[in-house]
C-alpha cells in the first residue's frame, strides 16, 4: 500500500475484499435487472400483469386444468413460461405481476432514498453551518417530523393524496402516481439522515481547514460545497443503502395497508394473506422477493459501512 | 415539547382537511344525499366554519374527551382507552423479548468476533431486519397458529380476564415484532462491545489483574449498554406510537394502532387526530425520559 492512499481508495479496496457483501451487492443488481426486464418476461409468459384469466385452462401434469377453479382457487407455480409462479385469484400471472411490482418498489425505494439524501444533506449542511435561528428552525421541523409515528404519517399522507392527488401550483399529480409514495417516503425519512449529518457538520466546522478556507475569503456556499460536502460524503454513502432498504420496506408496508401504487409487493402480500389457506404461494412469493431485495441491500450496506469505518474492524484475540 | 405537539396537531389537521378533495359532510351523508342533507350535516358538525375554528373545536373535543368519530359515531377517547392496554401489552412484551435476544446475540457475536459463527450471526441478524413484519406475522399466524395449532390464530384476551390466555395470545405477535428488532439491537451491541473492549480503561482493568468476567461485567457491558438503553427507549416509544400498527392489523389485536389504521383509511379526522396526538405525546415524553436516563447512566454527561 503506497503511502498517501486516499480514504476513498482504501475504502474501495476494503470493500473489494469483502466477498459476502459483493455477492449480495451483485444480487441486488441482478434483481434490478430482473425488474427492468419485466415486459420481456411478460411476452414470454404470454400475458401482461393486469390480464385476468378467470375461465382459461392450461395443461398441467398432462391434463387440462382450470387456471382458477370455480371455488376461486388459482393454480400454483408451474415452473414454465406461462404461469411460472402460478396464478392469482383473477387468473393473472404471478411472475409477471411480481416483476412489475418489483419495478415499482425499486423505483419508489431508490427515488425516495435519493430525495431523502438530497433534503437531508441540504438541511444538515445549512443547519450545521449557519446555526442560530436557522438551525433552531431546522431542528424543530425535524423534531416535528420525528415525533410523527412514521407509518401513521405515511398512511395519513398517502390516504389524503390518494383520493385527490396533489396540486402544487401548476403541477398536478394524479392519485395513482408513483410520485406520491416517493414524496411521502422521501420526506418522512429526512430526520433520520439529517440529524447525524448535522452533527458531522457541527464537528467539521470547527476544524482548521474550514478556518483556512474562511481566511482565504471563501463564502458560506463555497465552504459548504467544496469543504464540508466532501467530508460528509462518506457518511452519506454509508447511509445510502440503508435508506433505500428502509424506503422499500416502508413502501411495502404502506401498500399492504392499501395506500400505495399498483402493482406492488405489499398489496400482493395483502391479497395473498386472504388466500393463505388455499394458495400460499400468493403470499410466500412476493414476501420472499421483498426479503431478498432488502437483505441484499442490508448486507451490501453493512459491507460499505465496514469498508469506510475500520474502527469496527474486528480485532480477534486480546 | 409543547410546540412540537402543537405543530403535530396542526399538521395532522391540515393533512386531512386541506389536501383531500373529499368533503366530510358529503362522505357522511351516505349515498346520493340531497343538498339540504349535506347542509344540515355541515352545520351540525361545524364544517362550514373556518379552518381555524374547526381546528379549535376539534382539539377541544379531543382533549375534553367528547370527540366522536365522523364514521362510527363512537366516542374516540373510549376507543383509545380500550386499545391502550392491548398496544402496551404488545409493545412491552416485544420490547422485553428483543432486549433479551439482542443482548444475548450481541454478546455472542462480540465474543466470537471475526469467526464464522459471528458472521453467521450477523447474517441472521440482517435477515431478521429484512423481514417485513406483516408478512412474517401472517406466516407465523398461519403456520404456527392455524395449521400447527400451537398458538391461537390471532385476537386478544385481556389480562384481567385470564392472564395465561393473555400471554398465550401474545406470544406470536410479540415474537414477530421482536425478531425485527433483535437483529438491529444485536448488531449495535456487538459493535459497541467491540469498541469498548479496545478502550484504555478496559486494558487498565485487565492489567490490574481483574478476572475477565469482572472486566466484562463492570466495565465493558455497562458502558456498551448505555446507548442501547437510549435506543430502546426511542424504539419503544415508536412502537407504541405507531410501529405496532402492522402487527395489530395482522393479528387482529384491536389496539390503538389498528384503530388508527382503520380511521385513517376512512379519513376519519377526530380519531386520527387523537391517536396521532397520543402517539406524538408518547414519543416526545419518551425522548425526554431517555435523555434523563442517559444523563443518569453516563456520568460524563452530567458534568457538562
Amino acid at each position: 500500500m503506497r503511502a498517501g492512499t486516499g480514504p476513498w481508495r482504501l475504502a474501495l479496496r476494503r470493500l473489494r475484499r469483502d466477498r459476502v457483501s459483493l455477492v449480495f451487492g451483485g444480487l441486488f443488481v441482478a434483481l434490478v435487472v430482473l425488474a427492468i426486464a419485466a415486459p420481456l418476461w411478460a411476452s414470454v409468459a404470454g400475458r401482461g400483469w393486469e390480464e385476468n384469466n378467470l375461465t382459461g385452462k392450461i395443461e398441467s401434469g398432462g391434463e387440462q386444468v382450470d387456471v382458477v377453479t370455480p371455488e376461486g382457487i388459482p393454480i400454483g407455480p408451474q415452473w414454465r413460461g406461462e404461469y411460472f409462479l402460478g396464478a392469482d385469484a383473477n387468473g393473472r400471472d404471478v411472475a409477471v405481476q411480481l416483476l412489475y411490482a418489483m419495478r415499482n418498489s425499486l423505483l419508489i425505494g431508490l427515488a425516495a432514498a435519493l430525495l431523502t439524501t438530497v433534503l437531508a444533506t441540504l438541511t444538515g449542511l445549512i443547519a450545521g453551518w449557519y446555526r442560530g435561528w436557522v438551525d433552531a428552525l431546522a431542528r424543530s421541523s425535524l423534531d416535528v417530523l420525528w415525533a410523527f409515528p412514521v407509518i401513521l404519517l405515511g398512511v395519513a399522507l398517502g390516504t389524503s393524496l390518494a383520493i385527490g392527488g396533489l396540486q402544487v401550483g401548476p403541477v398536478t399529480i394524479g392519485p395513482g402516481s408513483v410520485l406520491i409514495p416517493i414524496l411521502i417516503i422521501g420526506v418522512v425519512f429526512v430526520p433520520y439522515m439529517a440529524r447525524p449529518l448535522r452533527g458531522r457538520v457541527l464537528a467539521l466546522r470547527e476544524q482548521e481547514f474550514v478556518e483556512a478556507a474562511r481566511a482565504q475569503g471563501a463564502g458560506s456556499w463555497r465552504i459548504m460545497s467544496s469543504e464540508l460536502l466532501p467530508n460528509i460524503a462518506s457518511t452519506v454513502i454509508v447511509f445510502a443503502p440503508l435508506m433505500v432498504a428502509n424506503a422499500i420496506m416502508l413502501e411495502a408496508a404502506l401498500s399492504f395497508l392499501g395506500v400505495g401504487v399498483d402493482p406492488s409487493l405489499g398489496s400482493m402480500i395483502n391479497e395473498g394473506i386472504e388466500r393463505l389457506i388455499t394458495a400460499p404461494h400468493l403470499t410466500i412469493v412476493p414476501g420472499l422477493m421483498l426479503v431478498l431485495t432488502v437483505l441484499a441491500l442490508n448486507v451490501f450496506g453493512d459491507g460499505v459501512r465496514d469498508a469506510f469505518d475500520p474502527r469496527t474492524e474486528v480485532r480477534v484475540g486480546r | 415539547m409543547l410546540v412540537v405537539l402543537f405543530a403535530v396537531s396542526v399538521l395532522t389537521f391540515l393533512i386531512f382537511n386541506v389536501i383531500p378533495n373529499g368533503d366530510p359532510a358529503v362522505r357522511m351523508a351516505g349515498k346520493s344525499p340531497t343538498e339540504s342533507q349535506v347542509e344540515a350535516i355541515r352545520a351540525e358538525w361545524g364544517f362550514d366554519d373556518s379552518l381555524a375554528v374547526q381546528y379549535v373545536e376539534t382539539m377541544k373535543n379531543v382533549f375534553g374527551g367528547s370527540a366522536i368519530s365522523y364514521f362510527t359515531q363512537l366516542n374516540v377517547r373510549d376507543q383509545i382507552v380500550d386499545g391502550i392496554p392491548r398496544t402496551l401489552s404488545l409493545a412491552i412484551g416485544a420490547a422485553f423479548l428483543w432486549m433479551l435476544g439482542g443482548v444475548a446475540l450481541g454478546m455472542l457475536g462480540a465474543s466470537r468476533a471475526g469467526r464464522l459463527s459471528d458472521r453467521l450471526i450477523t447474517l441472521l441478524a440482517l435477515t431478521g431486519v429484512s423481514l417485513p413484519v406483516f408478512w412474517l406475522g401472517a406466516l407465523m399466524s398461519y403456520y404456527l397458529g392455524f395449521k400447527a395449532g400451537w398458538f391461537p390464530n390471532g385476537g386478544y384476551v385481556p389480562l384481567t380476564e385470564d392472564p395465561l390466555d393473555w400471554a398465550y395470545h401474545l406470544v406470536l405477535p410479540c415474537t414477530t415484532l421482536a425478531i425485527l428488532f433483535v437483529g438491529f439491537y444485536s448488531r449495535v451491541l456487538r459493535s459497541n462491545l467491540l469498541d469498548t473492549m479496545g478502550e484504555d480503561y478496559v486494558r487498565t482493568a485487565r492489567a490490574k489483574g481483574l478476572p475477565e468476567r469482572e472486566v466484562m461485567r463492570r466495565h465493558v457491558l455497562r458502558n456498551s449498554l448505555i446507548p442501547i438503553v437510549t435506543l430502546w427507549g426511542l424504539d419503544f416509544g415508536a412502537v407504541v406510537a405507531g410501529g405496532a400498527i402492522l402487527i395489530e392489523v395482522v393479528f387482529d389485536l384491536q389496539g390503538v394502532g389498528q384503530y388508527a389504521a382503520d380511521s385513517v383509511r376512512t379519513l376519519d379526522v377526530p380519531p386520527v387526530l387523537a391517536v396521532t396526538m397520543f402517539g406524538a405525546f408518547f414519543i416526545v415524553v419518551l425522548n425526554t425520559v431517555v435523555d434523563i436516563v442517559y444523563a443518569a447512566l453516563d456520568p460524563r454527561i452530567r458534568l457538562t
